[in-house]
């Protein structure tokens, strides 16, 4: 039995899987409006901050929009070599490839763009030129664009800023759904520790409440913070 | 949770975003341009090269001329990459069905060549060869800058100083531009226009992403008919980051130049009746600017009664 269902969660409260729990992200909402209206609009749109800062939440917040409509397309760059052409043909299947079918009006998603190669960015201009491609997203860390890429998005660019104290409290508070089990002072004290990373503070909390859950703990103190390598606790 | 029902131009009755600056938005809304001198090079097999900065509309001219020639199988697109060979040779075999089923080069094609500045002279080469067999009868260059070192002798004799280079759009272009795309509404006067494009540096593409953002901006604010200063303080509002840093530079220059030119300056004693300067903004008074901070939550309350 995991930590997590000892404590009665169905699933792991501190996941840092990708689209896990976004509709409980701090400070997102408005970046995520201005995505949501550029995309409908039609605009390139760069979604620009720090590691674990949101990106990615941010594009699966978006997702969740059009969530049904099969219009977008969200690509890891860093994961894999990324080939705009065959992901565009993959909506109609085997069809699209055989028959070169390229649909209309789609919404492009890159995640870590800095690993997109030169000749895919211009693909993805002129599919965006060509209203084949509605919007695209571009999401990334301080990652340069070329000129005409970055003339076409213009001032669309959303800046996230790294979690602040008070939002790491209240990520926490809406991942748990209450303090109890993980006061404040405690959760201030691993977001000390994470270098403003929220990725990197969760798994730390998750590291926290394993070890007071493994040492059947009713609420985790200082001396669980040993598992996260503080010499204090 | 995201609720984009009332955007503002669906608020104006629009269904997508008339300010879109994607080249294919309208393809027939070249302003400013005479297509026609352009055209006739095409048809006489001449080659030409057109040079604009970026943004001011070289993608939608050469959409224009696409459409043009839609159906007439005539003309190949491609669009240049830097460090990246064009593939001429499957562009001309693909063109025609003809040529698809016999593997034979497609004859007497017109060639548009989209971000012509990153040719390399290896391609420059193979146009010129292509030119020389009859494969091609016409190129367009469209770029940024024309450089003679990148093209081979014998393309930059055949332009024989071919070179259009895309005027600055007049105010009143401008304004035919965004009148085109939003028509007679009266959000946005055509004097508000003009001012929004001398803010743009004379970029039509900055023009309609400024348009766009006063225009959203002002639908937020509940504003009926934009004025000058409204249009001022809402550009300012959504100035990028690398902007407001830029203008923030130039005004502590200015006012390290006004303190010296203040420490000359004899001392006026002040008295009761001292009035205090007002502040101007490219020529308009700034003391009942509404702010886009203050109107807001206004605005909220308007929308949530």
């Amino acid at each position: 039995m995991s930590w997590y269902e000892t404590q009665g969660y169905i699933e792991d409260p501190f996941s840092t899987k990708k689209g896990a729990f976004t509709e409980q992200s701090v400070n997102l909402k408005v970046p995520a409006a201005e995505l949501v209206y550029n995309i409908e609009a039609g605009n390139m749109v760069l979604v620009d901050g720090p590691k674990g800062t949101g990106k990615t939440a941010l594009l699966f917040l978006a997702i969740e929009k059009f969530e049904g409509e099969r219009k977008v397309i969200y690509f890891d760059c860093s994961k894999d070599k990324v080939d705009i052409k065959k992901l565009m043909q993959k909506r109609y299947g085997s069809l699209g490839r055989v028959f070169n079918l390229t649909p209309r009006g789609m919404v492009l998603m890159l995640d870590n763009f800095k690993s997109l190669s030169r000749k895919e960015l211009e693909r993805a201009k002129y599919y965006f030129d060509n209203n084949y491609l509605r919007s695209i997203v571009f999401a990334g860390n301080g990652a340069e664009l070329p000129e005409n890429v970055r003339d076409r998005i213009g001032n669309r660019v959303i800046k996230l800023k790294a979690l602040a104290a008070k939002d790491a409290v209240e990520l926490v508070r809406n991942r748990l759904g209450s303090l109890d089990f993980l006061p404040e002072k405690i959760i201030r004290k691993i977001y000390a520790k994470s270098r403003d990373d929220a990725g990197a503070f969760l798994e730390k909390c998750k590291k926290v409440c394993q070890a007071a859950t493994e040492g059947r703990e009713t609420v985790v103190s200082e001396k669980h913070l040993k598992a996260i390598g503080d010499k204090r606790g | 949770m995201i609720n984009v029902a009332d955007t503002w131009y669906w608020n104006l009755g629009f269904s997508s975003n008339p300010f879109s600056t994607k080249p294919a938005a309208l393809t027939n809304e070249v302003v400013g341009v005479q297509l026609e001198p352009i055209l006739e090079k095409i048809d006489n097999g001449e080659i030409q090269f057109i040079e604009a900065p970026l943004g001011s509309g070289k993608t939608t001219l050469l959409k224009s001329i696409i459409a043009r020639f839609g159906g007439k199988k005539k003309l190949i697109y491609a669009s240049c990459i830097k460090n990246e060979c064009l593939d001429l040779r499957g562009l001309l075999k693909n063109a025609t069905l003809k040529g698809k089923l016999l593997n034979k080069l497609s004859k007497g094609m017109i060639l548009m060549v989209d971000e012509a500045q990153n040719i390399s002279r290896e391609e420059a080469q193979e146009i010129t060869d292509y030119l020389e067999q009859g494969n091609l009868k016409a190129v367009a260059f469209f770029g940024t800058n024309y450089n003679k070192k990148l093209l081979t002798n014998k393309l930059n004799d055949s332009l024989n100083g071919n070179i259009t280079v895309l005027s600055y759009l007049t105010p009143e272009e401008a304004v035919e531009l965004v009148r085109k795309r939003i028509g007679y509404v009266n959000l946005i006067p055509d004097y508000v226009i003009r001012e929004i494009y001398g803010r743009s540096n004379s970029n039509p593409r900055r023009l309609l992403q400024n348009c766009e953002d006063v225009c959203r901006k002002a639908s937020e604010l509940s504003i009926k008919e934009l004025t000058l200063t409204d249009a001022g303080t809402l550009l300012k509002t959504s100035e990028p980051a690398a902007a407001k840093k830029k203008r923030a530079i130039i005004k502590a220059k200015t006012s390290k130049k006004a303190k010296k030119y203040d420490k000359k300056k004899p001392k006026i004693k002040k008295t009761e009746n001292h009035q205090t300067a007002t502040v101007t903004y490219s020529g308009y008074n700034l003391e009942n600017i509404r702010t886009y901070e203050e109107e807001m939550p206004t605005a909220k309350k308007g929308h949530e009664e």
